[in-house]
């Protein structure tokens, strides 16, 4: 007897509440769905500076025209390389046979090392 | 390397093949070492095998060509044309290469011919003094920076 009173207490005060909740709610304007906003698709940018790769790995930027939409790859200065001087070529003497097989041969080459320090001689 | 000698050579070629051994025989008892090199006039670009025959070029004898050559260029030049159209390359030339501590020099010598006995005495004699006094040059150098 006791037991179904008290349960028939309770369910009247859960209906009571549950009432007062959702009016409450509806009061203040709430909405229980709560929906993900969408998110904005924004436009590709057609044209500015992009940081790529380059087929080999290296880091590239490439312009791409606003106007035109021509493609410019350049390389960052941090991947560039300095530029390296060819080695200088070796100076030579050039003799025929018969110079060489001469006496003299050892003044002829005294006399072109001597016009090869004045720079007029004939290093190829 | 300090000292070396290299030869220009073609394997048809008959007087090269009297060269090397004498050529090798001064420089194992020098203790310098000789590389033959054999130009193949079948290579794609033969005119640039070797560093000789450009000094057959009419240009590079009017730019660095001695006064002699100069003068006789004018009845040469058709020849030399000629040559340098056919790709033609001289052989045997012996390159003798050394560095003396500052830069790379080669003496380049240009042909051979055993017919004058006396002629050729007088060129190994030749040879041989001049890569003595130029492998002392160098080890001389190379001491002096070893010191430093």
């Amino acid at each position: 007897m006791y037991s179904i009173m008290y349960y028939a207490v309770e369910a009247i005060t859960r209906a009571i509440i549950g009432l007062a909740l959702k009016i409450a709610d509806l009061m203040s304007g709430r909405s229980k769905l709560v929906s993900e906003r969408r998110r904005e698709e924004r436009p590709q940018p057609q044209w500015g500076l992009y940081r790529t790769s380059t087929p080999t790995g290296e880091a590239e930027l490439i312009w791409v025209g606003r106007a035109t939409g021509l493609r410019v790859p350049f390389l960052p200065a941090s991947t560039l390389k300095p530029l390296e001087a060819p080695p200088p070529t070796p100076q030579r003497l050039y003799f025929s046979f018969s110079e060489a097989a001469s006496k003299d041969f050892f003044k002829e080459i005294e006399w072109l090392a001597e016009r090869a320090k004045g720079g007029e001689a004939s290093a190829g | 390397m300090l000292v070396e000698v290299e030869v220009e050579a073609d394997v048809r070629c008959p007087r090269c093949r009297e060269l090397i051994p004498k050529l090798k025989r001064i420089c194992d008892s020098l203790n310098i070492p000789l590389h033959v090199k054999y130009l193949s006039t079948r290579s794609i670009a033969a005119h640039t095998e070797s560093v000789i025959s450009k000094t057959f070029d009419p240009d590079w004898i009017r730019r660095h060509g001695l006064p002699e050559h100069k003068s006789k260029l004018s009845k040469i030049e058709p020849v030399l044309n000629l040559l340098r159209s056919m790709g033609a390359q001289a052989t045997p030339n012996t390159i003798i290469r050394f560095h003396d501590g500052v830069r790379q020099r080669e003496i380049v010598i240009r042909g051979y011919d055993s017919a004058d006995k006396e002629k050729e005495q007088q060129f190994l004699a030749n040879i041989y003094v001049l890569l003595k006094a130029i492998k002392g040059r160098v080890m001389d150098a190379q001491r002096r920076r070893v010191r430093v």
